[in-house]
């Protein structure tokens, strides 16, 4: 019998009241089973961290009604933190919005004007004529669009062809810039390509474990869950955690160790020393497969030029720079780095480096490093990422099962989308850069766009695209699937007045109403997860796919509708200049959409029935509106970049395989995943007899820096007189706007407190629970001060979660950025806290 | 009692029946706003039974004996914590008493509510918070823990105020998935004052943790037993010196990859 | 919609009275009764403030000594 929901939950209803009344109603309860029997269950990814659990998803009658961790999925094996516990509540807050909003003044749009509900038509045109505006007047480099490690590989693919290849705008970046830059930066100037060499397995390999500002307990909960396995079964095996405060991961902790802010490059430094004086150096692997370099010193913080910081920093436009050097040479840099000298910079006991020092140099000892924002969000966080391949590459203990650096990552396809994609204001698909002519003409090959299109010059990045907005530069600007007012640094002075510059126009697509949409001129509302079909990319090169469960709430359009549906309205004659479109005649007159997504290889796959092992059959709401299959056409153009591009080592399997597996780890080749790169055997593309290839780089051999100490952009002084660090924490994801409202989790942790030791509360006259001003110079927040509780903090220091939208933590944050990597240091200003 | 009228839920009318209505209204409609987001469904279970007192009760025999039911503890409390039993409660009338799933004690290192009291009912010799003790946490259900199915939640872990101490982690393989640890939480009654808001924080529809008075929830070993890990902690070495324990035979060769094992 | 399950109880002799007052309310349904007075009840509406009132109305009738809410399901639906 086929329930109607209504007579399922009264089915239940009246069951679960039969059984409290003691009275038994055998037919109702026949009914509720019934109902539960009639849920069809898929896999989807998480949409939350990296970390890439799978969960199965309960569906009836188009709606998500239940959810469980996938038993078989090989990350979580049916486990899920909190945050997935909730995930079937995501979709169905109360304030989902529904329509598309446009600020109106007497009926026309107006800057000024009060969000008014318009029709998608009304909504697009504006928005392509503010476009189209902005383009005559300025060029295309006054169109940009902030992006995210959220979108879905499919998502990330149509908008780098949007902005790159249609409008020719390199101003596209995602909100992973403030997440995991430095570590790509490090990466693909150490090994020539992006991502770690080793998996999740390494968990179970490896005999120590290294956390290098990661609080994998709070934030990688399911993979903090394996490696707590991996420390309890085999008692040999060590873990070592540092920060700059003691966070829940120091529960594990063989070695826990709270250094003073920034000096995370002195310690590195001094493993490095120390494994070249203690005879710890695995010659054979260096002499066979690295080589040396110095990286320029004085580079700045990324601030404005008219900084004085910046103005004093010698190198400050050359961040980059480097110059081969030897072994003896590097040798000698790191000689600075004694036992005493760091002891002395970093606040740490010398038994706590010298035990850390041991770990790395034990040549039996299998070791993993992890980080994530620690080292990410940091004025040197490309450094910092190097040092620590430094140590690695020195004793030879990577690319093989329990040895290897390994860098977390926060979102759920910061690598899928972000990375792999190329949705960086200077990258292109599978590890190309716009700044190479051989990258950019073999991308217009495969995008059937004349030679020249896509721009050579790197676009903005994230902290300059709100410097731009502000300066009147960037005019019409397209934020999805991100809460960047929320999550950007000194967000008062550098961002808000950007997206309310009278110049510009700001589209903001999103399912919740968040201070991003309400800073916006056209709010355009968003279906999310598993509202539509999608891909997503974990920390461990596991792209995992998804079928659309069910449909969007009122007229709320994917990303993927909104991109098609605006490209429509843009004629290449509005947005290229004659002598491009010369070159391919047969363009003129057509639309960006006809040309990037009706191109013949996009609109390839025609309408089919999407149906699973079971043989339910799933809805692709673009397939119905397009007339093609839209996921499969972008996703088999995209995988020509990873089969034939010039860079090798980026192979994916097929759409139909993705669908059909709990995820596969890239390279895919000949049928088989990869789980460590460049090592002989595990990899197929290391030449037989080499052992190891990092064939990233021409030569094969992966670059260790010679790279300094150098001070934070801001530290404490007599006004400012503590440290502030700002981060997340177990309960909320990111700024909190879907977490926050599930009421489970809101009840859990309402609000954002500020983490302080007692001592300092005392100092400044405060009691736990007493509401607080904190202020740096660029604005302040209030909150309640918490002395106990989770996060016990060092005397000097103080911590505040983001996920709180009614206190902006990161408005206090200094906009400098690792002058490399362009990521921001979230994780160190100044402030002074005063009773509120 | 005029001065905490606006606390306590009223008798308005004067008839039995609207009264109940009243009172229903408090506990029905509170259930059905507390809903949140429209998803899912909710046992709206029979209130407890159980009261917990403000901080300093003492055995609730006492504190009956010496309260005067003046609600001037209830009206101190910063956060709305403390109420006051109503007329047809099964507690005594005009006394103060908490409910941790609604509103868990916040732990006033000033103990406002002590101070406040005219009686001494709430003992005054009370000053350092952590030392309270209106109940115990206890783990009711393990069986709907999500820490105990293995997921990682630990939310009532990270929102004791005396985590570490009071609430902690241990730690156990989890056979089913074969990589994973379970972290189960434990209560140690020597630090955990009853506060509640690991109950009020607990994401399950009912809360599977819940602060009970401590004669309900006290284990007592028996008399006669030690435990002799702490026996020995306590001495710093084994109650009975020189046993004799002669070294293993090993062969001569140690294979290269032996893991260093930890003592 | 709101649908909420209740438990009302009834004195004995008033049951079949109580039955048909409920019967007889917008979006109530009795599913089930005994003999000792208890009755399985139903309550939907479309806003969860409908329903509440219509449960809190319960306590009110002739005959019901108290009525208790159960189960609890609210969600946008077509």
């Amino acid at each position: 019998m086929k329930l109607s929901r209504r007579t399922f939950i009264k089915a239940n209803a009246v069951a679960a009241t039969a059984v409290a009344a003691g009275i038994s109603l055998p037919e109702a309860e026949a009914l509720a089973k019934e109902g539960d029997q009639d849920i069809r269950w898929d896999k989807a990814p998480c949409r939350f961290c990296g970390t890439g659990c799978s969960v199965l998803i309960g569906t009836k009658d188009g709606r998500v009604v239940a959810t469980q961790g996938d038993p078989d999925a090989p990350v979580n094996r049916g486990l899920n933190c909190i945050k997935g516990y909730f995930l079937s509540k995501i979709m169905y807050g109360r304030d989902r919005l529904k329509t598309p909003l446009l600020r109106k003044k007497n009926g026309t749009y107006d800057k000024e004007g009060e969000f008014t509900p318009v029709s998608w038509d009304e909504a697009l045109d504006t928005m392509a004529a503010k476009f189209k505006e902005a383009i005559k007047k300025k060029g295309p480099t006054s169109v940009g669009m902030f992006g995210s490690g959220q979108w879905t590989v499919f998502e990330g693919y149509a908008a780098s062809k949007l902005f790159k290849g249609g409008l020719r705008s390199n101003n596209l970046d995602p909100n992973a810039r403030h997440c995991m830059a430095s570590a790509v930066a490090a990466f693909i100037r150490t090994f020539g390509s992006d991502e770690p060499m080793g998996c999740y397995d390494d968990l179970e390999h490896a005999d120590g474990f290294v956390l290098w500002g990661a609080n994998m307990s709070e934030m990688h909960p399911i993979l903090w869950s394996r490696l707590t396995d991996r420390r309890l079964t085999a008692p040999h095996v060590k873990v070592a955690v540092l920060s700059t405060f003691e966070n829940r991961s120091f529960e594990l902790a063989d070695l826990g160790i709270i250094f003073k802010p920034q000096t995370d490059l002195v310690i590195l430094n001094y493993i490095a020393n120390y494994i070249i004086e203690n005879g710890a150096v695995n010659t054979d692997f260096v002499g066979k497969h690295v080589r040396f370099k110095k990286g320029n010193t004085d580079i700045g913080y990324g601030l404005r030029p008219e900084d004085e910081r910046q103005k004093k920093a010698v190198n400050a436009s050359k961040a980059g720079g480097n110059v081969d050097i030897s072994f003896a040479e590097y040798k000698k840099f790191v000689a600075d780095y004694t036992l005493d000298k760091a002891h002395e910079m970093t606040g740490v006991a010398k038994e706590q480096l010298l035990d850390l020092a041991k770990m790395y140099a034990d040549p039996k000892r299998r070791i993993v490093s992890y980080w994530t924002m620690g080292f990410n969000q940091h004025s040197r966080g490309t450094w910092a990422n190097h040092l620590v391949y430094n140590i690695h590459l020195l004793t030879g203990k990577i690319s093989e099962p329990g040895n290897g650096p390994f860098s977390l990552t926060g979102q759920p396809s910061a690598c899928g989308t972000a990375r792999e994609v190329g949705t960086f204001a200077h990258r292109l698909p599978a590890d190309l850069v716009v700044k190479k002519e051989a990258h950019r003409d073999f991308t217009e090959k495969i995008w059937k766009l004349p030679k020249g299109t896509i721009p050579a010059k790197p676009g903005y990045h994230a902290v300059l695209q709100n410097r731009m907005l502000k300066d009147g530069k960037l005019n019409a600007y397209w934020v999805m699937c991100n809460n960047n007012v929320q999550a950007a640094p000194n967000l008062n002075v550098e961002t808000l007045p950007g997206y309310r510059n009278p110049e510009n126009f700001i589209v903001v697509s999103d399912p919740y109403p968040t201070v991003t949409a309400m800073a916006a001129d056209l709010i355009l509302p968003t279906a999310m997860w598993v509202e539509k079909e999608g891909a997503y990319g974990n920390a461990e090169r596991r792209s995992q796919f998804w079928r659309q469960q069910v449909d969007a709430p009122g007229e709320a359009k994917t990303d993927l509708w909104q991109m098609l549906e605006f490209a429509k309205r843009l004629k290449v004659e509005e947005v290229w200049p004659e002598e491009l479109i010369a070159q391919k005649p047969e363009y003129r007159g057509k639309t960006l959409y006809d040309i990037l997504y009706a191109n013949g290889q996009v609109n390839k796959y025609p309408k089919q029935k999407i149906v699973d092992g079971a043989g339910n059959e799933y809805r692709s709401a673009e397939m119905d509106h397009f007339g093609f299959y839209l996921h499969k056409g972008l996703y088999e153009e995209y995988r020509i970049f990873g089969l034939e591009g010039p860079k090798k080592g980026h192979e994916l399997g097929t759409f139909d395989d993705y669908h059909r597996s709990r995820g596969l780890r890239w390279p895919v080749v000949d049928g088989k995943e990869t789980l460590w790169r460049y090592r002989e055997g595990y990899d197929p593309h290391v030449a037989k007899g080499s052992e190891v290839q990092f064939y990233g780089n021409k030569d094969n051999r992966a670059k260790i820096f010679a790279l300094p100490y150098e001070p934070p952009a801001e530290s404490p002084d007599i006004e400012y007189n503590l440290w502030l660090c700002t981060g997340r924490v177990l309960e909320h994801w990111h700024s909190g706007s879907m977490t926050q409202r599930v009421p489970e989790l809101y009840r859990a942790v309402p609000h954002a407190v500020l983490f302080m030791h007692p001592d300092d509360a005392k100092e400044r006259g405060l009691r736990r629970g007493m509401s607080v001003k904190i202020a740096s110079r660029r604005g302040e927040v209030t909150a309640s001060v918490e002395t106990r509780g989770r996060n016990k903090m060092p005397k000097g220091m103080v911590f505040l979660p983001w996920f709180d939208a009614r206190r902006l933590a990161n408005k206090l944050i200094l906009d400098a950025t690792c002058p490399i990597s362009k990521e921001t240091d979230f994780k160190k200003c100044a402030v002074k806290v005063e009773r509120a | 009692m005029s001065g905490v009228g606006d606390k306590v839920k009223g008798i308005k009318e004067t008839s039995r029946r609207q009264f109940l209505a009243d009172g229903a209204k408090a506990a029905c409609g509170a259930a059905l706003l507390g809903i949140g987001a429209g998803f899912g469904a909710s046992q709206a279970g029979a209130s407890s039974q159980v009261f917990l007192r403000p901080p300093g009760a003492g055995l609730d025999s006492d504190f009956l004996a010496s309260c005067l039911r003046c609600g001037q503890c209830v009206r101190a409390c910063p956060y709305d914590t403390l109420n006051l039993a109503g007329l047809f409660s099964s507690t005594a009338t005009g006394t103060p008493y908490y409910q941790p799933r609604k509103v868990a004690c916040e732990m006033c290192e000033d103990l406002p509510c002590i101070k406040a009291c005219p009686s001494g009912a709430l003992d005054p010799g009370l000053t350092d918070v952590t030392k309270a003790r209106m109940g115990l946490a206890v783990l009711i259900d393990q069986e709907t823990c999500l820490n105990y199915l293995g997921l990682r939640c630990g939310v009532c872990y990270r929102a004791c105020p005396q985590i570490d101490k009071a609430l902690t982690l241990d730690t156990q393989h989890n056979k089913r998935s074969g990589k994973h640890t379970l972290f189960l939480p434990k209560i140690h009654s020597e630090h955990c004052t009853g506060c509640g808001k690991c109950e009020q924080s607990c994401v399950l529809e009912t809360s599977a943790i819940k602060v009970l008075p401590r004669a309900l929830a006290k284990g007592e070993l028996g008399h006669h037993y030690r435990l002799g890990w702490e026996e020995k902690a306590k001495k710093g070495e084994s109650l009975i010196p020189e046993v004799l324990d002669l070294p293993d035979r090993m062969p001569e060769f140690t294979p290269p990859f032996l893991p260093e094992v930890k003592p | 919609m709101n649908i909420a399950g209740v438990v009302v109880q009834a004195t004995p002799a008033d049951l079949t009275a109580v039955q048909a007052q409920l019967e007889a309310m917008d979006g109530v349904e009795v599913h089930g009764a005994h003999e000792s007075g208890r009755l399985v009840v139903t309550v939907e509406g479309d806003g969860y403030r409908e329903t509440s009132d219509t449960v809190l109305r319960l306590h009110q009738l002739q005959g019901v000594l108290t009525a208790s809410l159960v189960y609890q399901h609210s969600e946008d639906i077509g």
